[in-house]
């Protein structure tokens, strides 16, 4: 029987269309009212730009100079808030290395947008776990001090000036009187002590490392409005870095009525008074993260791009087409990625290649299980170290982009000895060490012996899915054999890989460490009782050098001290230091005033070119 | 003459069937992840004494079950219902649930339209080829299904950004993301701004955005479809009635409409239980290389972070959709053709 269209066809038909109608005519009110929020949205930005111009203008002169309050004179004039009798530190204010306003084509406004590897799960103060999180962070809160990207040195962020204990015992802050969070409120000294006290030190905040870092400090007092005083438990060289350039300081009024699980749930709950500001009040993981020039930031250095956007792009060649498309301006490259672009003339020509070694770059080593039979004779870890060309290495695994390394720190912020020159590549010098320790090749097999006949054998790990872990293995392999060592090479899941390392389960094993900050802790990696201490290499002289450094305030004395250490650690080898890693980066060439510095790259000084 | 049992005795039978797979498969993702070594012991405080001894694995596993369990026992109400409570998230410091919500929506979506392009594109083309055998379109299409079953996703996907999305190329579709950066501030509609300029809107941006990660997730499906119903389409024409009909002078389109399609649809429908866990699994691939914040990239997050109560949420979140989505396909196949057995 034929099908027919019927009545009751056109009635579902009519419904379906009736509602398709409805559905359409839904988008097209809701886009009506989006446009009505957006206007209201314009407006309420442009009195907010117009209140943050009035916070920052200057007040008249007032009428009678002796009531002038201390808030609008030059706080360098005002000293009554200090202990007298001990040196008083005024901080020169912060700028832009390499100043963007005197250049040709300076615009100001314009968006950045930085591709990011993995997704930042969450950004909310002291209890971010990623690398992006802290970049984020560090972009809109402030500590009381900052470092120069170009020369290291002290500059002035929420504090002007300070005080320190030549004892080591306290540290008395004065606040910049100008400061404001991004909310036009003013920074006092009490924000200074419930973020530490009532935020960063509450036992229910999962925020465990950092109390761990600032738990040098005891208390937090608040001396005025304007001033605060840091007391410590001990003399320590972290107790500044901690008091002074850790503590990011939230806004009291912002986070204080908050419950502890409203914060520990919180993604994006970020406030602060640095240079850019969260665009948006409502953050969830997998959106794009975009931040806005803060209008209440007015010191010399305040960004010039109007926005900053990060994207995440988890493919590694994704994040370099995405370049080359301009949907990014910034992206991380590896070195091969890097090399290949340098190689390409149209490539190289319409990006900045950017290569050079941060303050806080990494690097890398080889481990030595100093326990084990095999490598707890440093003559063993000498010959070693001695078999493996680290030009070559530099040369070959990392396209040239790194140097070789003498030790665990930086030559360039003074804590590493900068005479301390990389041992020489000399197999025949490893034979000779190797033999006056009892490795020769006894039975003329080619391979070395002890004196029980026993050979030299032993296994280098990796962790698997590393890039140079296999070309490094291969490598070791080589050189071994070249004196009658037999290398074996084991990939081992990464889990797996630092459980073997922190038991002691190993032979030899690599690593790549970042430094955490300018002057790290050797604490870590060196001390015997450290749980960390990969090499288990115990040594009572390293031990007493790392007390006696931590505990010494001065810092040129404790320099002397870290000098000591990093010979020590470079005569007996523990471990053996491999390439100071580059930091690595490709900008769009529309991107301009980009410079590399020992500090990292200066993000606000950029500014955008023409598109 | 065969049995069948009605529908609501097969739901029951199959949603037991479906909790004991659960109970198996949640038992033996937690022993892996509880077996395996600290993911970094440098900087989670995994050096701690723990200060009491910990039970053992199957005591350990009950109290899980126990917290995910929508049924509670209390003296006061002997049985009462809430919603289940998946854990908290170590390495994120969140409850499970408000990690997993937005990551779910995502996936879900992108599955979705992935499945409706599987079957608008597949149908057609499986009965095409199986209406016109050994035709130009059968060679053709025969061919390209065999090249799109062959090719791996990864490949697939870095290929589509290397031609498709790169500037050096085409440069049609965006790198990464489910929608720009700007998107939210974006209409819902496409419109032209007062001095002319087009606006994608918000909708047209999402779909410009997940056109290629779509089509990496449905070629493979497509591939298996298409194969499928070209398969059913022959056997069908095949069949005694289809050819009684034809040589009765029936109109062989009308004849192909009515009674070899029809008949091909019961394969497909039962076919679709098995794309959607192909689908799933696949979202963990294309997600990654398209940079999409979704199930896929948040079940690698948490095995490599070795996040217990985010991974074991994960799977039974993913578990579940593919046990419904069994069950469904099982419904419907009863549904379109009541004489089908159990075993269907």
């Amino acid at each position: 029987m034929p099908e027919r269209f019927g009545l009751k066809d056109v009635v579902v038909l009519s419904a379906v269309a009736l509602l398709g109608v409805i559905v359409l005519l839904k988008m097209w009110q809701d886009d009506r009212v989006w446009d009505k929020l957006e206007a209201l949205q314009t407006e309420l930005q442009t009195q907010r730009e117009m209140i943050a111009s009035l916070a920052n203008t200057p007040p008249p002169p007032p009428f009678n100079p002796v009531s002038q309050s201390t808030e609008t004179a030059d706080p360098r004039q005002d000293t009554s808030w200090s202990v007298s009798g001990v040196e008083l530190t005024w901080l020169t204010p912060p700028a832009h290395p390499n100043d963007p306003r005197a250049l040709p084509g300076f615009r100001d406004g314009g968006t950045l947008t930085e591709a990011i590897e993995g997704n930042p799960a969450r950004f909310t103060p002291y209890l971010y776990d990623t690398s992006y999180g802290q970049r984020i962070v560090d972009l809109v809160c402030e500590p009381l001090v900052v470092r120069d990207f170009e020369t290291l040195q002290d500059r002035a962020a929420l504090a002007v000036a300070y005080q320190s204990d030549p004892d080591g015992m306290w540290c008395r802050v004065h606040l910049d009187p100008g400061a404001r969070f991004s909310d036009g409120s003013p920074v006092t000294s009490e924000d200074v002590r419930w973020t530490f006290h009532e935020f960063v030190m509450h036992p229910a905040l999962g925020a465990e490392r950092w109390r761990d870092a600032l738990g040098v400090i005891e208390r937090v007092d608040v001396i005025d409005e304007r001033t605060c005083e840091f007391r410590f438990i001990a003399p320590d060289f972290r107790n500044l870095e901690a008091a002074l350039r850790m503590l990011s300081v939230l806004p009291k009024h912002v986070y204080a009525p908050l419950t502890i699980k409203e914060v520990t749930d919180s993604s994006g709950l970020l406030v602060g008074s640095g240079p850019f500001r969260l665009s948006t009040t409502g953050w969830s993981p997998g959106e794009p993260v975009v931040l806005v020039r803060n209008e209440f930031y007015n010191r010399p250095d305040a960004p010039i791009v109007d926005q900053l956007r990060f994207v995440t792009i988890t493919d590694k060649g994704a994040r370099l087409e995405a370049i080359r498309n301009s949907e990014v301006d910034i992206a991380r490259p590896t070195a091969s990625q890097l090399d290949s672009w340098s190689r390409d003339p149209a490539l190289a020509r319409d990006h900045k290649l950017i290569a050079w070694e941060n303050a806080r770059s990494g690097f890398t080593f080889m481990t030595w299980n100093c326990e084990s039979e095999l490598f707890n004779d440093a003559r063993v870890r000498l010959a070693m170290t001695m078999l493996l060309d680290r030009e070559r290495i530099v040369r070959d695994l990392y396209n040239g982009l790194g140097s070789a390394c003498t030790g665990p720190f930086s030559t360039r912020t003074g804590q590493g000895d900068p005479a301390i020159e990389p041992m020489h590549y000399d197999i025949d010098g490893a034979r000779s060490l190797l033999a006056q320790s009892g490795w020769t090749d006894h039975d003329g097999d080619g391979s070395i012996e002890n004196k029980n006949g026993e050979p030299f054998v032993f296994t280098y790990m990796h962790a698997a899915g590393s890039i140079s872990g296999p070309r490094l293995g291969a490598y070791l392999q080589d050189q071994c054999a070249a004196v009658g060592i037999e290398c074996r090479v084991e990939a081992v899941e990464f889990g797996a890989f630092l459980d073997a390392v922190r038991t002691g389960s190993y032979d030899a094993a690599s690593f790549k460490w970042r430094r955490s900050s300018l002057e790290t802790d050797p604490h870590q990696l060196w001390h015997s009782t450290s749980p960390d201490n990969m090499s288990r290499w115990r040594s009572p002289l390293a031990d007493e050098l790392i007390d006696r450094g931590r505990s010494t305030a001065d810092p040129i004395a404790r320099r002397a001290v870290w000098h000591e250490l990093h010979r020590l650690i470079h005569d007996k080898q523990p471990v053996t230091f491999l390439v100071n890693t580059n930091d690595l980066r490709i900008v769009h060439e529309r991107i301009a005033n980009v410079h590399a510095y020992a500090g990292g790259l200066d993000i606000s000084e950029m500014f955008e070119g023409a598109r | 003459m065969r049995r069948t049992t009605p529908i609501p005795a097969l739901v029951i039978r199959r949603v037991l069937a479906a909790a004991v797979t659960m109970l198996v498969l949640t038992f033996a993702v937690f022993t892996f992840v509880e077996l395996s070594p600290q993911a970094d012991p440098f900087i989670d405080g995994a050096h701690a004494a723990s200060p009491e001894p910990e039970p053992a694995l199957p005591v350990r596993y009950l109290r899980w079950l126990g917290g995910m369990s929508p049924i509670t026992f209390s003296a006061d109400a002997p049985i009462g219902l809430r919603v289940p409570d998946l854990g908290h998230s170590a390495s994120r410091g969140r409850p499970v649930a408000d990690v997993i919500a937005p990551a779910l929506g995502v996936t879900l979506a992108l599955n979705a339209l992935a499945l409706v392009l599987i079957y608008i594109c597949a149908i057609p083309t499986g009965i095409l080829a199986g209406a016109r055998r050994g035709g130009w379109f059968d060679v053709l299409s025969g061919g390209a299904v065999v090249a799109l079953w062959a090719m791996p996703t990864m490949w697939a996907g870095v290929l589509a950004i290397g031609f498709l999305a790169s500037d050096a190329h085409l440069g049609w579709f965006p790198i990464a993301g489910v929608h720009d950066a700007d998107a939210a501030s974006f209409r819902f509609l496409p419109s032209f701004a007062d001095a002319g300029g087009f606006r994608r809107g918000y909708l047209l941006d999402t779909l410009w955005h997940i056109a290629l990660p779509v089509a990496c997730l449905a070629y493979g499906g497509f591939a298996i479809l298409a194969k499928q119903t070209r398969a059913s389409v022959m056997e069908n024409l095949h069949a005694d009635h289809v050819r009684t009909a034809i040589a009765k002078g029936a109109d062989r389109s009308g004849v192909l409409r009515r009674h070899v399609v029809r008949n091909s649809l019961v394969p497909i429908i039962t076919l679709t239980g098995a794309l959607i866990p192909q689908l799933v699994s696949g979202s963990v691939v294309v997600e990654q290389i398209f940079s999409i914040p979704g199930m896929g990239t948040l079940v690698l997050d948490a095995v490599m972070r070795r996040d217990t109560d985010l991974l074991m949420a994960n799977v039974v979140v993913i578990g579940g959709i593919t046990i419904l989505a069994l069950l469904l396909a099982d419904i419907a196949v009863r549904l379109a053709d009541p004489r089908t057995g159990d075993e269907a």
